[in-house]
């Protein structure tokens, strides 16, 4: 019998290149360019991550049945044509600007993935789906749902900016969808912009900085900014938005109506913006909500996938299950452009091997998705750890995995911050336990310190809790699982502690607000992750441990970086992170690093990263 | 660069969006002297005015 035919997706040129491989409708690699050029964001070609997925596999080039771009470069490059004709003569400048790059890479993408992929075969099919299919594909394909409403919301693909869908068997059928430039992503990434965060990575911070704020303009953005409709769909106002004109999303209109000029990146942080971002908020879980219940109406299933990169805000899915619009949800863990690569990666397997994609749909194993915890990403033999870390002259003790996790559940009952590298890495923004720093959720402090002295970044940011899947009920009010951390859910009543009466805003940040303080947000909410024996045995061994030294079945997991890096990929890079910052103790695989006992021989110099 | 302008054609021919070929055309001039004036001689004569 002939071997499957492997398919690479791609996604490259925006934001988050990424390369994905596909191979009889199984996952076989995926990641993301940034983690091996160490470029946060790149956009470029992703030349290491298409050569890691096939040295993953195994095969060269020559090998693969089809390359598939996450979109249609063609009917972006008119939509853009349009939108600057349409307000010409101001939008031609930035048009203008960036046809360079349009002519010489983006628009003729058969071109430019044959001369950056050499040792194609030169009958293998170039194909393209549209982005909104791609992400939708990212987000049924892999779910573990045989029927599903599938809703996508972005910034912009082609035209489309939110796009409804019914998943049911193979066949992914696009029923409604909502056209550039009213796009919830741009709205509110224009907020984002406004209080002084970077597009397309700062939008975490402000859903952070939401709960420190009031929804005092709320009002403003919905009786001003935007016309809502009951089926979630919405215009928005372009006499207060800048991004259809100039490299800028908002204007003078806009900072008039919110009180003032935009935040710059070094100014401090204020009620006002606490408030702006409380507010968006707001509006943007209205918007999902509606979206979430017209897509309920349309498709009739029970059952939601969810996809784009609003999806990856983590509050409004957490109103979306909290209100029982539907029985079960599942979220693409790669919600962004990067899961792009292998939504058209999937998406195009299943429109030119229907049979075997049926059969494989068939095969596996019910209730469970097709992600594989998303660890898709490189792993690292024990010998090829220790090369690694014998050539910067690392000093280690290579411990047994029983020895192993006993220590490592002390050291963390002990307030060590301790950084966690294992196995295959992670695919998508979230570290879920194999590219990890964690800490004691018990520890008041903690919070902070590992935001100032081991992450280096605002101390607003809240920490994110992974708890056994079998004890998250005790802790959290949540129903089912959160395995990729893309939900949240309120820290159990009987295990709160209010805060003082006059503690306001960020003045909350000081008082612990639960039993496990470092990863309860001031509103008692917490972005959970449930972690399970099947999906990652090894994480889920290090939390029985550390519940067995402390009672506590949770534990602080952040992602192993500092600000402006991208999560570590390698042994080498764990190293680098680790020596230089305030981490106390590295475990890669079933080595075990105690900072104070390097040489400092061994610490390289400082790499530099752009600011986040 | 044929097969693209090919399917261009053909994308504007499908969703009747006639009236954007004469800027088509425009532009694929525009990129074609920018290539053109890139790798052969006559660059010299070109860039001052740009």
């Amino acid at each position: 019998m002939a071997a499957p035919p492997y398919l690479l997706g791609l996604s490259a040129y925006y934001h988050d290149s990424a390369a994905a491989l596909v191979a009889g409708g199984q996952i076989v690699a995926a990641a993301q360019e940034e983690r091996f050029s160490r470029r946060k964001n790149d956009d470029r070609f992703p030349h290491q991550a298409v050569a890691y997925c096939l040295r993953e596999a195994g095969i060269a080039p020559a090998d693969l049945g089809a390359v598939v771009f996450y979109d249609k470069p063609i009917v972006k490059f008119t939509r853009i044509l349009e939108t600057s004709l349409a307000i010409a003569p101001r939008g031609w400048w930035p048009f203008v600007r960036s046809l360079p790059g349009w002519l010489s890479d983006k628009l003729d993408l058969r071109s430019t993935i044959r001369r950056e992929l050499p040792g194609l075969k030169p009958d293998c099919p170039l194909l393209f789906t549209a982005h909104h299919q791609a992400h939708a594909a990212s987000a049924y394909f892999p779910s573990p749902f045989q029927d599903a409403a599938v809703l996508t919301v972005d910034g912009v693909g082609e035209w489309a900016t939110t796009m409804i869908a019914r998943g049911e068997g193979n066949t992914l059928t696009f029923l409604e969808e909502l056209r550039f430039p009213h796009s919830l992503g741009l709205l509110y990434s224009a907020f984002t912009s406004y209080c002084g965060f970077r597009i397309n990575s700062g939008e975490y911070k402000l859903m952070g900085l939401a709960p420190y704020g009031e929804p005092r303009y709320a009002a403003a953005i919905r009786d001003s900014l935007l016309t809502l409709h009951d089926d979630g769909s919405f215009r928005l106002n372009l006499d207060y938005f800048d991004f259809l004109r100039r490299d800028r999303m908002t204007n003078d209109r806009f900072h008039r109506l919110f009180g003032g000029a935009p935040r710059q990146p070094a100014e401090p942080v204020t009620a006002r913006h606490c408030d702006l971002a409380r507010s968006i908020q707001a509006v943007t879980e209205e918007v999902m909500l509606r979206l979430a219940r017209h897509a309920r109406a349309l498709t009739g299933s029970p059952r939601l996938c969810l996809a784009g990169g609003v999806a990856l805000n983590c509050v409004a899915n957490g109103r979306i299950r909290a209100a029982g619009i539907f029985d079960e949800i599942w979220i693409q863990p790669a919600a962004g452009d990067s899961g792009g690569a292998l939504g058209a990666a999937l998406a195009a397997w299943h429109e030119r091997h229907p049979t075997e994609a049926a059969a494989a749909r068939a095969a596996a194993p019910a209730g469970r998705d097709r992600m594989h915890g998303t660890l898709l990403g490189p792993g690292y033999s024990a010998d090829e750890i220790r090369r690694q870390l014998d050539a910067r002259g690392a000093v280690y003790q290579y411990l047994e995995d029983e020895e192993l996790l006993a220590t490592t559940a002390r050291l963390l009952a002990a307030e060590k911050v301790v950084a966690w590298f294992q196995g295959r890495m992670e695919f998508g923004p979230r570290a879920l336990g194999n590219r990890s720093i964690l800490g004691d959720p018990r520890s008041a402090r903690m919070q902070s310190v590992m935001n100032l002295k081991v992450k280096f970044r605002e101390s607003f940011r809240p920490f994110a809790p992974a708890v056994l899947a079998e004890a998250a009920p005790r802790y959290f009010e949540l129903e089912g699982p959160s395995p990729y951390m893309l939900l949240v859910a309120p820290v159990q009543p009987g295990l709160r502690r209010p805060p003082p009466a006059a503690a306001a805003g960020l003045d909350r940040l000081q008082h612990p607000h639960s039993e496990i303080p470092a990863v309860t947000h001031v509103d008692y909410s917490a972005r959970v992750q449930t972690v399970d024996a099947e999906t990652n045995p090894r994480f889920h061994a290090l939390l029985r441990r550390f519940a067995a030294e402390t009672g506590c079945p949770v534990l602080i997991n952040t992602s192993f970086n500092v600000r402006g890096e991208p999560i570590v990929c390698t042994p080498d890079d764990a190293f680098r992170c680790f020596v230089h910052t305030q981490i106390d103790f590295l475990v890669v695989g079933n080595f075990l690093l105690e900072r104070t006992a390097q040489p400092a021989a061994a610490i390289p110099v400082k790499p530099a990263f752009a600011p986040d | 660069m044929w097969g693209l302008i090919k399917e261009y054609i053909q994308y504007l021919r499908r969703e009747k969006k006639w009236w954007l070929l004469p800027l088509v055309i425009l532009l694929v001039v525009f990129g074609a002297i920018l290539t053109f004036a890139s790798a052969s001689g006559l660059g010299w004569a070109i860039y001052p005015f740009m």
